[in-house]
């Protein structure tokens, strides 16, 4: 294992093959900045508000004070106002004076009886408004500019006069201040607010590319990875969060990579070995006999021994393609309902006369009506491979046994194939459906065959999505279990179990 | 002349114990490793041709076993693995030679000769016919007359003049001067005998450099006759 530090460069900045705009550290900058604006200027608009009204309260409670100072201060007499100031206090005169800076007072009837200039500016009240304002219960405060639009807020109500008469009564104070600050307030946050994007969108950058970075070390490390350093691993953070996760799974799909690698290096120098063996054979015998042979009978010889060579040769060229089709997926099973017990029972006959030659006594229990889906070339070569397979274990004088019956599993079919021959090897059962692995022992020591024929049965046999196993007892032989889904009518007929002794 | 030939492919086994008991080898066939660990403690054998595919025990573990007696016969490794780490763990492990399969027999043929003739002491000087080799002061002469020779012309004719009578052929030629095994050298072989047929052969009636059909070369005076070829 091996940690990666060094970076390739075209890994290190995925900008130039995906293109700036596309790259997902842009993007991811782009939704930073885009969400700090709205954010930001919400948080303005908010402040500017909160300003406006806390300042207009202010302005509101000193407009109520002076309201209620200047209504101290003024008389109506005879339909005349009297300002009641000590005129020898000069602070009471120049708060009376301030008083009636914006100010106007008139009778119910809409008659101004005294006004300030700068009420003047603001515009006189219509006898209709002052009507109006007179029938209301409290006094109303409202805003309004002069002609230089000069905001002023102003209570308009009314004071009795001597007579008890309603007269209208409005004073006003100017706002422009307000109006002011919040205003230089807005300015000067938006002027810095494009300084705060900006500063938010180098941070968004910086935190994007941290994020990123563990992206690009995947791959960079992905870049590097060729059919001969699968060993390759990234590192893992310990953060135990979704880029580990990441890094985990592609670390375990480095290794499953690492071992289909194996798997086909393993096989091809197991081909190559396959291959060799006759080849060497077939060179070696020509070659001696040409440079020793004296009489015919020997160069006949070499060339019959050479000639068997070449058959085993192609056989094994045969099985080969055989293989690589059945396992890229070229081989297409032509499936059709198949009586079981009929095939087995007509492969069985194919072999009596290899079992006869050899001595070994080969019987079959066959229940017939045992319907499968299947393609009837492969279901019959699966059943010749398991019977030389046994045939070639099982020694002179030996017995194998096939039978189809009922597997104690509802909708399955059981095959048995059972010899009493030499058996397999507890430690080597777990590879005998493996391509070219052969058992070798002392009996079997020179047998021939491609190690290639149970490799092949298993294939047949998921194909058809079944399961094979296999019991074996060394010395005292081995029982191939194979597993059929049985067609959808169970049993076509419920004869009795017969026993064919072919 | 005893060889003991490990080998489980009994075809293979047959054709080298005719091949070679023609050549007028005494040979005993072994077709696992146990047995031949028992022959090679029971027998004392001049050369063993192992085989590394057997079926009990790894042939590299045979090769092992044999190189820990006190006396040890030169190992020609065959191997159906070509791979260059295997043909060099197996020389690390003590192989004298390695042969991929398949392999020409007569090129076998060629390395069991150059194998047995291991062992025997070797000269300073080499003398074949009225030339000469003095392989501490590298020089060549013939007929008196000084010859110059560049270093692989020199190595070359050092190795044919050692196995002198014996086919080498040109990948043992190969393997011998460049230390490696490329394919791609083989016609290497052909331009520097050239080279050394102008230098040593062309003035002298008696040629001593002779091609080999189907193997390579081999050097042998007129004056004393050579070994039977094959």
């Amino acid at each position: 294992m091996r940690s990666l530090r060094r970076w390739k460069p075209e890994a290190q900045n995925p900008t130039s093959r995906t293109g700036f705009l596309r790259s997902l550290r842009f993007r991811l900058t782009l939704s930073y900045v885009l969400f700090f604006s709205v954010l930001l200027i919400g948080i303005g608009l908010l402040f500017q508000k909160t300003l406006q009204l806390g300042m207009d309260d202010d302005s509101r409670a000193a407009l109520e004070e002076e309201w209620g100072a200047a209504k101290g201060y003024l008389h109506i007499e005879g339909g005349k106002p009297v300002w009641i100031a000590d005129p020898t206090d000069p602070e009471e005169a120049y708060i009376v004076e301030r008083l009636r800076h914006v100010y106007i007072l008139a009778d119910y009837n809409g008659k101004v009886l005294e006004h300030s200039q700068t009420y003047d500016s603001i515009g006189i009240d219509s006898p209709q408004e002052i009507g109006r304002i007179l029938n209301l219960p409290m006094p109303e405060i409202h805003v309004r500019r002069d002609a230089e639009g000069v905001p002023y807020m102003i209570k308009a109500g009314y004071v009795r006069g001597d007579k008890g008469h309603p007269y209208f009564f409005a004073l006003g104070r100017s706002i422009q201040g307000n109006e002011r600050t919040v205003a230089n307030f807005t300015k000067n946050y938006f002027l810095i607010l494009p300084g705060l994007i900006f500063v938010a969108g180098l941070l968004g950058w910086a935190l994007a590319g941290r994020a990123i970075r563990p992206l690009n070390l995947v791959a960079a490390t992905a870049q590097e990875i060729t059919g001969s350093n699968l060993s390759l691993r990234i590192p893992r953070r310990n953060a135990n969060d979704e880029l580990d996760n990441l890094i985990d799974a592609f670390n375990r799909m480095t290794v499953r990579l690492s071992e289909s690698f194996d798997q086909i290096r393993q096989f091809s120098t197991d081909v190559s070995h396959e291959l060799r063996t006759p080849l060497t054979a077939i060179r070696g015998q020509l070659e001696v006999a040409l440079f020793t042979a004296e009489k015919p009978d020997q160069f006949r010889d070499a060339m019959v021994n050479a000639l068997e060579d070449v058959e085993k040769l192609s056989s094994i060229v045969r099985a080969l393609l055989l293989l690589s089709q059945a396992e890229s997926g070229q081989l297409v099973l032509q499936k059709t309902r198949l009586d079981l017990g009929e095939v087995v029972a007509d492969v069985v006959d194919q072999f009596q006369i290899p079992a006869d030659e050899k001595n070994v006594k080969l019987t079959a229990t066959l229940e017939p009506g045992w319907m499968a889906n299947a393609d009837r070339t492969q279901v019959e070569r699966m059943i010749s491979n398991l019977l030389s397979n046994a045939l070639k274990y099982t020694p002179k004088g030996g017995k194998v046994h096939v039978s189809v019956h009922r597997d104690p599993e509802e909708g399955w079919i059981r095959l048995e194939v059972e010899d009493n021959g030499v058996g397999i090897p507890a430690e080597n059962l777990p590879h005998i459906f493996d391509r070219f692995y052969r058992v070798r022992n002392a009996q079997t020591n020179y047998t021939q065959g491609l190690g290639l024929g149970l490799s092949f049965v298993s294939w047949i046999v998921s194909a058809h999505d079944g399961a094979i196993q296999v019991e074996s007892k060394p010395g005292a032989g081995s029982r191939f279990i194979v597993r059929l889904p049985a067609a959808m009518a169970l049993r076509e007929s419920a004869s009795e179990p017969a026993t064919t002794t072919v | 002349m005893r060889i003991l030939v490990v080998e489980d492919e009994k075809r293979i086994a047959d054709f080298l114990s005719r091949g070679l008991e023609s050549g007028g080898y005494t040979v005993d066939v072994a077709g696992d490793g146990t047995t031949a660990l028992e022959m090679v403690h029971a027998t004392e054998y001049d050369l063993i041709i192992l085989d590394l595919g057997l079926p009990d025990m790894d042939g590299m573990a045979v090769l092992k076993k044999i190189r820990t007696r006190k006396t040890s016969p030169p190992v020609l490794i065959l191997s159906a693995r070509d791979a260059v780490d295997d043909r060099v763990k197996g020389l690390e492990t003590g192989a004298d030679d390695y042969l991929v399969k398949p392999f020409a027999y007569v090129e076998l043929l060629a390395r069991v000769r150059v194998l047995l003739r291991r062992g025997q002491p070797t000269p300073e000087r080499l003398q074949v016919g009225d030339l000469s080799l003095d392989c501490i002061r590298r020089k060549v002469t013939r007929g008196g007359e000084n010859i110059e020779l560049a270093p692989k012309e020199f190595s070359i004719l050092e190795y044919l003049m050692r196995n002198r009578g014996r086919p080498l052929s040109r990948t043992m030629i190969v393997e011998h001067v460049w230390d490696m095994d490329y394919d791609g050298l083989t016609n290497i072989v052909d331009v520097y005998i050239r080279h050394l047929r102008s230098k040593i052969d062309e003035k002298w009636p008696d040629k001593m450099i002779q091609t080999v059909r189907g193997i390579g070369y081999m050097l042998d005076s007129a004056e004393r006759p050579a070994e039977k070829a094959i």
